[in-house]
């Protein structure tokens, strides 16, 4: 409710408030990408600089550029030193973050119950637990190239789309989990593009080579231009399926405004996971991108704090759904 | 779900299936084909970082954060993803009319870190062992005594039909000098042929690092082999 009020005030204050959230979004998904490239620059800056290599600071225009940015400074091992990792792990200072699919893996392979790694998946859960798929909208880097990947798609007119089960994701998390039982070996970190993204890009930086991830990953994304429209994060990805468990009873939910809604569909066609907004039946798998709230022209659709109504979902006409039976002008069936 | 819907839900999970596979198998053919594999001198093992746990457990616990190779202050944690090593040829009598044709063993990395001590060697900081989150890599204090006792990343292996001053080509002791612990993981005779003491090797590979023969004339033993599972309790 809250949200939605600020939403819909910044709305009227500024025409187009759905689109200042794309360039949150977007802003937040860049500097994570930009994150990503800078880590293992400072990461490696830092190693070299400890080793007393001048030359080969110098040698690098990215060293260079690290050095002659923090040279000056007091302090420079403060900056240099401050964040680690990427999404898959996080450490700032001595906040450790983690990916809750690496916490599932690792109690999978490792079979403990227990462990001081589990508490650094505690925030994204809790994350997760109110706002459903967040990560996979907001910060998951392989979901902005796969979005890019979509352009390209559109821009290239390719229409050919084969559908798979929504549900497949589920199945290959739980296929994953015993796998990594049986085999005491985590499966999940090679194939997980998010991961994939990260430890590509500093395995670049670093050795100056890619892994087998990147071959992996642009596989991937040509699969997603040419067969299958975002068939990662709609039908395979473990981690995205773990979040939708997760957000299963999530807070932040898409209400329909069953009077100002035309059904005229614009939503369901911009939701890049192929769901029904319209409808209602976004479930567990709508990411919070926004881009259905955007796309709406008639203010028809918004986000609202809350528990799921009673039907399960809030779906447009829906007589269980509180919103709809309380409003007049109830759409014809 | 009734039958037909189930039906078709089989039908999409085989598709999925199918996919995965395809781009799976691919992706694995692509890297056979492009990715160079990192060859190793003779005799040479990749081992792991300091106060890894025994082979099995640490690629249970290990979530392949990179984070250790992030930290390392040698830059030595390296994530290979194929490693090619060769025969030792020394091991095959020089005369013999029929050469063994014995395939080289190759050790596929699954991006658990690595050391490759003919390349880099470690410096014995510990910071891997600090900053990993999942314990795969214990903690070890910065401590001489410490790191003596607790650390066995392998026991070094000096191969003396190769070794300079035991061929008595030419005087050397590079290991001596570059050991941390010289003098007593590593000794000289009266004729400056070296010895490794396995019971005070903590196997840093810095002996491998710099002895200057291109294939090397000492190689760090891990307590476990990559491609055989554990062979040795740690
Ligand atoms: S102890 Fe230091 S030098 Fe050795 S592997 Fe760990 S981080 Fe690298
Ligand atoms: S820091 Fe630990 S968990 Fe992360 S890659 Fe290194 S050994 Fe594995
Ligand atoms: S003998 Fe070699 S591997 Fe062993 S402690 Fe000395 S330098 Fe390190
Ligand atoms: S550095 Fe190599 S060649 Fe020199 S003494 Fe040691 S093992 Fe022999």
């Amino acid at each position: 409710m809250i949200l939605r009020g600020w939403l819909s005030r910044r709305r009227r204050r500024w025409p187009g408030g759905a689109r200042k959230v794309q360039v949150l979004r977007r802003t937040l998904q860049l500097l994570v990408l930009a994150l990503l490239f800078a880590i293992p620059t400072l990461s490696l800056y830092d190693n070299l600089r400890n080793q007393r290599d001048e030359v080969g600071i110098q040698s690098r225009w990215d060293t260079r550029l690290v050095h002659r940015l923090v040279a000056d400074l007091e302090e420079p091992k403060a900056l240099t030193q401050a964040v680690r990792g990427s999404v898959w792990t996080f450490k700032a200072g001595e906040l450790v973050i983690s990916d809750p699919l690496a916490v599932v893996d690792f109690v999978a392979a490792s079979r403990v119950p227990w462990d001081r790694f589990l508490i650094t998946a505690l925030l994204p859960v809790l994350l997760s637990l109110l706002l459903g798929r967040v990560f996979c909208g907001w910060l998951c880097p392989a979901d902005l190239l796969f979005e890019l990947a979509g352009k390209a798609r559109n821009w290239a007119g390719i229409k050919t789309d084969v559908t798979f089960s929504r549900g497949t994701k589920t199945a290959v998390l739980a296929a994953g989990v015993v796998a990594a039982v049986i085999l005491g070996n985590q499966v999940f970190a090679e194939i997980y593009p998010p991961r994939i993204v990260g430890a590509e890009l500093y395995l670049w930086i670093t050795f100056g080579t890619f892994g087998a991830g990147a071959w992996f990953f642009l596989a991937l994304i040509a699969f997603e231009i040419f067969v299958s429209r975002r068939f990662w994060c709609r039908y395979v990805c473990p981690g995205g399926a773990l979040y939708a468990l997760l957000g299963r009873y999530r807070l932040l939910r898409l209400e329909v405004d069953p009077v100002a809604c035309t059904e005229c569909r614009l939503c369901n066609v911009s939701c890049e996971l192929g769901l029904d907004p319209m409808g209602g039946r976004f479930g567990q798998d709508c990411n919070n991108c926004g881009l259905c709230v955007r796309a709406c022209g008639h203010d028809a659709l918004n986000w609202r704090l809350g528990l799921p109504p009673s039907g399960g979902v809030d779906r447009l006409g829906h007589p269980e759904s509180g919103v709809a039976a309380a409003t007049p002008g109830e759409p014809a069936p | 779900m009734n039958r037909r819907q189930f039906l078709s839900w089989l039908r999409r999970l085989a598709k999925t299936a199918a996919a995965g596979v395809v781009g799976l198998a691919g992706s694995r053919w692509l890297r056979a084909g492009f990715l160079g594999a990192e060859a190793a001198p003779p005799a040479q093992r990749p081992i792991r970082p300091p106060g890894a746990l025994p082979e099995a457990r640490f690629r249970a616990a290990c979530t392949r954060c990179l984070l250790c190779g992030e930290v390392c202050s040698a830059m030595c944690i390296a994530f290979p993803s194929r490693i090619e090593g060769s025969q030792p040829p020394l091991r095959r009598a020089p005369g013999a009319m029929e050469r063994q044709e014995l395939a080289p063993p190759v050790w596929r990395g699954d991006d658990t870190p690595y050391i490759l001590p003919w390349k880099r060697a470690c410096n014995l900081c510990m910071r891997c062992g600090e900053v990993c989150p999942t314990g795969a890599l214990r903690p070890i204090a910065v401590d001489r005594q410490t790191i003596a006792r607790e650390v066995r990343m392998g026991v070094a292996l000096i191969d003396r039909k190769v070794c300079l001053p035991w061929t008595r080509t030419s005087w050397c002791g590079a290991c001596l000098t570059a050991c941390p612990y010289r003098q007593r993981a590593i000794t000289v005779d009266h004729q400056g042929r070296p010895t490794v003491h396995p019971e005070h090797c903590v196997g840093c590979g810095l002996c491998v690092e710099v002895c200057p023969l291109r294939y090397k004339a000492i190689a760090v033993d891990p307590p476990f082999a990559p491609d055989r599972g554990a062979v040795r309790a740690e």
